[in-house]
């Protein structure tokens, strides 16, 4: 990632970040965000728009190494700039999945080819497979600092041992679903399974795993996130548990935030999704979570697919969207929140959960000058030709959203204008 | 006009009726010498089985041949699918042969639905059965036959009203018991649902069934005892404890078949396992049985289907 010396003055645009929202211009020189604008700035005209520090994205998936035919990381890392994201952490579900330190000496060779900040997340157990510890001492001191096996460990004990034997600083991540309430269901247990005749993923699979969770977070200290939560309950336990002190964090993907399950009513495999889109009510309850703070971080859960993976039966199609793209414009735009409240869940708390130091902070000058230019008023298209991500799986094809991103600056370089990538 | 028939709600209780009322013409036509109309001839029908079915594929098979019509038969166990064809692939393949209708049957719930997003104008789809979803035709096939059973011919404005339906056994798992809760209500009759809890839908709150798990008190208020399948396997996932216990509370004994009233008919839409859900000797003692007569009203039935659906301009001779 070169980092020229350029810099720019960004005029008429309004401030938002964790001190509040105000009227101010912002000069960027030298990758810094610096306080007068140097006498070769390039002006550029924001008025109407928001600037913020960079998005982050917590749970992305860019194919490499392994499922380059469905997402490259040059294709995955333009698509989240497009997206406003200049920071995002790469799913350890790739192949081989990275649970070592050769294949972490790999996918950081390959995460070099990013246009924004690009980091690895680590399994908890070899290969991913609930039974024996991977290095997490060690990858830890290599600089990873999240682990997850993507999906549930079912053995608690050993999920116990990865919380105390992590180094600090370390965040074990688990996604709550349970091996054996899970009822192989392909949609969301309720009325809508029961119509359309397919197998239910009850809600207690996912509550009685978050129970368990933010118990063994409590007895051991660690600092332990709850990926992609969806059930109206998961978000009371969660509140409970942070009112009674105990640190723990969680995310929802903003596809929760937008589908329920009778989204599923037509079989499009595009609704099939991990874990699946649930009832109103409970998407009301992550709403209202996101909104009240209990639900610290909304993630685009960026997941490519190719087109014929998802013109499978709707019980065996892949599962989740490719979405990134649209993940701001949805949560910034189509959810009701105030600006503040999206950007915290989209920014400033994902850069703090999971350590990304130079991403979310204050715009002041002397920090590093990633921002993202974000017009909440613009009404667009998302058409699919025009998108980047190499990814098929996207239900915002051809909808009209509301609120986009205009520029993403990355180490004070604008990596997209315009709303198009430039670099 | 409708173009395809994937499920029964979407053709309302007037789309019902007419179909019913198409099936006596139908009926008529199974009665004659030679039971052959040229009403389809130049059609092309494709049945697309995916999974094993013999019943069903034979009756649509046999309903396309009288109403003239040419018959393909794509079986999934002996093509290309087995090699990675997509489904998409396939239906394509046979689209270009040029087809008229594609008749499906799926493990999986919600298959026709989406190879109607694959297909051009020209062709209809229809659902012979798909994953836990629902077999639409076998549910027209029952009402039609109860109806018969009880009124007579159908005629323009078919009614079950009045009519009290228990449907026994595995509902979770059967797309039969979805449809025929579809037809038999639509037409006006009471359905109670007869099955231990892990049998049924864990929400079942918008059907509009009544539920029981008692079925000695059930059947003396019963017009039309249905009887479905239980697949050994439910044991296995634990639904059930063992199929003795399930036949204690739920077969239909030589004991229980006493509790019917005397005007009461019982109706299953095969393959029976005899000895579990119902006692061999019931079967065929009992006087009103309508499983044959379902089967021949099923002919019927799809005859009426394929012509609604691709007969558009065509006389029915």
């Amino acid at each position: 990632m070169p980092n020229r010396l350029v810099s720019y003055f960004f005029k008429g645009g309004e401030v938002v970040d964790q001190n509040g929202r105000r009227y101010e211009n912002v000069a960027v020189s030298n990758g810094m965000i610096v306080k007068e604008p140097s006498d070769d700035a390039t002006e550029i005209d924001i008025n109407g728009c928001v600037i913020s520090a960079g998005l982050v994205d917590l749970s992305v998936n860019f194919g490499e190494p392994g499922s380059e035919d469905v997402e490259c990381i040059d294709s995955g890392s333009r698509a989240a700039a497009r997206g406003g994201f200049t920071a995002v952490l790469n799913s350890s579900d790739i192949f081989p999945v990275l649970d070592s330190a050769p294949v972490l000496a790999e996918a950081e060779r390959l995460f070099t080819k990013s246009v924004c900040e690009m980091r690895p997340s680590a399994t908890i157990t070899v290969g991913a497979k609930g039974l024996a510890l991977a290095p997490l001492r060690e990858l830890s001191a290599k600089g990873v600092r999240w682990f997850s096996d993507r999906g549930t460990i079912e053995n608690k004990n050993l999920l116990r041992k990865a919380m105390e034997y992590s180094l600090s600083g370390s965040v074990i991540s688990v996604r709550p679903q349970s091996g054996s309430l899970n009822g192989n269901g392909a949609m969301h247990e309720g009325k809508w399974s029961a119509i359309l005749g397919l197998p239910g993923e009850p809600s207690i699979s996912e509550t009685s795993e978050v129970a368990a969770i933010i118990d063994l977070a409590h007895v051991t200290g660690a600092r332990v996130h709850l990926d992609r939560i969806s059930t109206a309950e998961s978000v009371q336990l969660l509140r409970e548990a942070k009112r009674n002190g105990i640190e723990i964090t969680s995310s929802v993907t903003i596809q929760h935030l937008m589908f329920t399950d009778s989204d599923c009513v037509a079989y499009d495999p595009m609704y099939r999704a991990d874990p699946p889109y649930r009832s109103d009510e409970d998407r009301e309850a992550l709403i209202v979570g996101v909104k009240d703070r209990t639900i610290d971080v909304v993630v685009s859960d960026h997941r490519p697919a190719t087109a014929e993976a998802k013109e499978l039966p709707f019980d065996q199609s892949v599962k989740g969207v490719a979405g990134i793209e649209a993940t701001a414009a949805l949560l910034m735009g189509s959810c009701g929140l105030d600006l503040e409240v999206a950007l915290d869940a989209l920014s400033w708390s994902p850069a703090k959960v999971a350590g990304f130091v130079n991403h979310g902070n204050l715009i002041l000058p002397g920090n590093v000058a990633n921002l993202t230019v974000f017009n909440p008023r613009i009404s667009w298209k998302y058409e699919s030709r025009e998108q980047i991500s190499l990814g098929r799986n996207n239900p915002y094809f051809e909808k009209m959203l509301t609120g986009r991103v205009i520029h993403t600056i990355y180490r004070g370089e604008l990596v997209v204008t315009d709303s198009e990538v430039v670099i | 006009m409708i173009r395809h028939l994937l499920e029964l709600e979407e053709l309302g209780v007037e789309g019902i009726q007419a179909i019913l009322q198409l099936t006596d013409r139908f009926v008529e036509v199974g009665e004659r010498a030679i039971p052959k109309v040229p009403a389809l001839r130049g059609k092309t029908v494709a049945n697309m089985f995916f999974e094993d079915s013999t019943r069903t594929r034979l009756s649509f098979d046999v309903a396309a041949k009288r109403l003239s019509a040419d018959v393909l038969t794509f079986s999934a166990s002996s093509s290309s699918l087995n090699k990675g064809e997509s489904i998409r692939d396939s239906v394509e393949t046979l689209e270009a042969m040029g087809i008229n209708a594609i008749v499906v049957r799926h493990g999986s719930s919600g298959v026709p639905q989406q190879i109607t997003r694959w297909v051009n104008e020209g062709i209809s789809v229809i659902n012979a059965g798909d994953g836990w979803h629902a077999h639409p035709t076998q549910g027209l096939l029952d009402a039609y036959t109860v109806c018969e059973h009880f009124r007579g011919p159908a005629g323009p404005a078919a009614s079950l009203q009045g009519l009290h339906v228990g449907l026994v056994g595995d509902i979770l798992h059967s797309r039969v018991a979805r449809s025929d809760i579809q037809a038999y209500t639509a037409l006006g009759a009471t359905v109670t649902l007869i099955a231990p809890a892990t049998l049924l839908p864990a929400d079942i709150s918008t059907w509009p069934v009544r539920v029981s798990q008692d079925l000695d008190q059930v059947l003396p208020t019963l017009d039309v005892l249905g009887l479905l399948r239980v697949q050994k396997e439910r044991m296995v996932e634990g639904s059930i404890g063992s199929i003795r216990e399930y036949i204690e509370e739920f077969s239909l004994t030589q004991r229980r078949v006493k509790l019917l009233s005397d005007t009461a008919v019982i109706t299953h839409p095969g393959p029976v396992v005899r000895g579990v859900e119902v006692t061999g000797s019931v079967l065929d003692e009992y006087p009103r049985v309508l499983k044959n007569r379902q089967v021949s009203n099923g002919v019927a039935v799809r005859m009426a289907v394929l012509f609604l659906l691709l007969g558009s301009g065509a006389e029915l001779a």
